[in-house]
């Protein structure tokens, strides 16, 4: 069975910014760019529409810095960087995160709806 | 540098945005800065060769306006119409709370007073001075109730109160002028076209004052309350 696409952006509806503050943390970048790494993660349906708003949201938030970046072929990039308030931010949303999932991972075996080949690659 | 074939794609798409961004009466300031983000992303992804129509989506003005309201730029809506209503409403409550009024206000002046001397031109100029007061306070009242709790309200009776009593002065001017060049005349055509000068010159100064106010009023005075 194919998964369904809309309910996979639910599921990732939750753990975008986790994911953003987590590819930023990796390497400091810019919008379209983080669309690209979305892709080569395996998450291709997060889209430029989605990305570009939600790293203005977490800037005003104060979770990501900026910084401009010179450019070869035109004016200075801006860069964004995870912060000092999204370093935390983060921390605490992949403790979350961990602990929903293996909540979640846990009830899905006790009941036994998770097939044995997927049993041994968790 | 972008794919040549992208280019034109590129600035027609930066371009419909920046009119969504304007249409929302973002500032010069923050529509720069947002396109100037937008298009070198655009660019970037034009080497990729990726379209801006298939970056954007199918829905640009969606995108604009997800794009300035995840910034904290809120869109500041013209509310003309609404404004040039409240006018109206002012002008007519106040006109049907003051006739009265004077009515008594005259019958009782005039029974009680016996002038000895006739006022002439400072009696008129009183009178139709009284008059434009009272059509002014009647007419911003009516702009502020039909402006609560919208963007710029205070900020837009303050300016109709500047902007009205020139306007209407000027076009009164304009309209008397003309009276004179038609010989004073009363006919249906004079006296007419002397209310359009009067009611144009009311409109154009409500018009100009919410313009006005809403081009003055930074964003962080978000929370003005009218």
């Amino acid at each position: 069975m194919t998964p369904e696409p809309d309910r996979q952006a639910q599921l990732l509806r939750g753990a975008l910014d986790m994911c953003l503050l987590t590819l930023l943390s990796e390497q400091p970048t810019h919008a379209y760019d983080l669309v690209v790494r979305f892709e080569e993660r395996g998450l291709s349906g997060v889209g430029y529409g989605t990305i570009y708003p939600l790293v203005g949201r977490m800037r005003r938030l104060g979770l990501l810095d900026e910084s401009a970046q010179p450019s070869p072929s035109g004016p200075a990039r801006k860069v964004f960087s995870v912060s000092q308030a999204g370093q935390a931010a983060l921390s605490s949303w992949v403790q979350q995160w961990l602990s929903t999932t293996s909540a979640v991972s846990g009830l899905l075996t006790a009941a036994g709806v998770v097939p044995d080949q997927l049993k041994e690659r968790a | 540098m972008s794919a040549p074939e992208h280019s034109a794609e590129i600035a027609d798409a930066v371009q419909a945005l920046d009119r969504a961004w304007r249409r929302m009466r973002l500032s010069r300031t923050d529509r720069d800065e947002l396109a100037a983000e937008v298009f070198a992303d655009l660019e970037a992804a034009a080497v990729d060769g990726v379209g801006p129509a298939h970056l954007l989506g199918p829905d640009p003005a969606g995108f604009a306006r997800e794009a300035a309201d995840s910034r904290g730029f809120v869109p500041k809506p013209g509310a003309y119409g609404r404004t040039l209503v409240g006018g109206v409403a002012g002008l007519l409550v106040i006109a049907v709370i003051a006739y009265p009024v004077t009515q008594l206000l005259y019958a009782a002046l005039t029974a009680a007073v016996d002038l000895p001397f006739r006022w002439g031109f400072a009696g008129a100029f009183l009178g139709v001075g009284t008059i434009a007061v009272v059509a002014l306070l009647g007419t911003l009242a009516g702009v502020s109730a039909a402006l609560h709790g919208r963007w710029a309200a205070r900020t837009t009776v303050t300016r109709s109160g500047l902007l009205l009593p020139l306007t209407v002065g000027a076009a009164g001017g304009v309209a008397t002028a003309y009276a004179q060049h038609r010989n004073v005349s009363t006919d249906d055509q004079t006296v007419l076209t002397e209310i359009v000068i009067v009611v144009a010159g009311w409109v154009v100064a409500l018009i100009a004052a919410r313009c006005w106010a809403l081009r003055s009023t930074p964003q962080a005075s978000l929370d003005e309350q009218p």
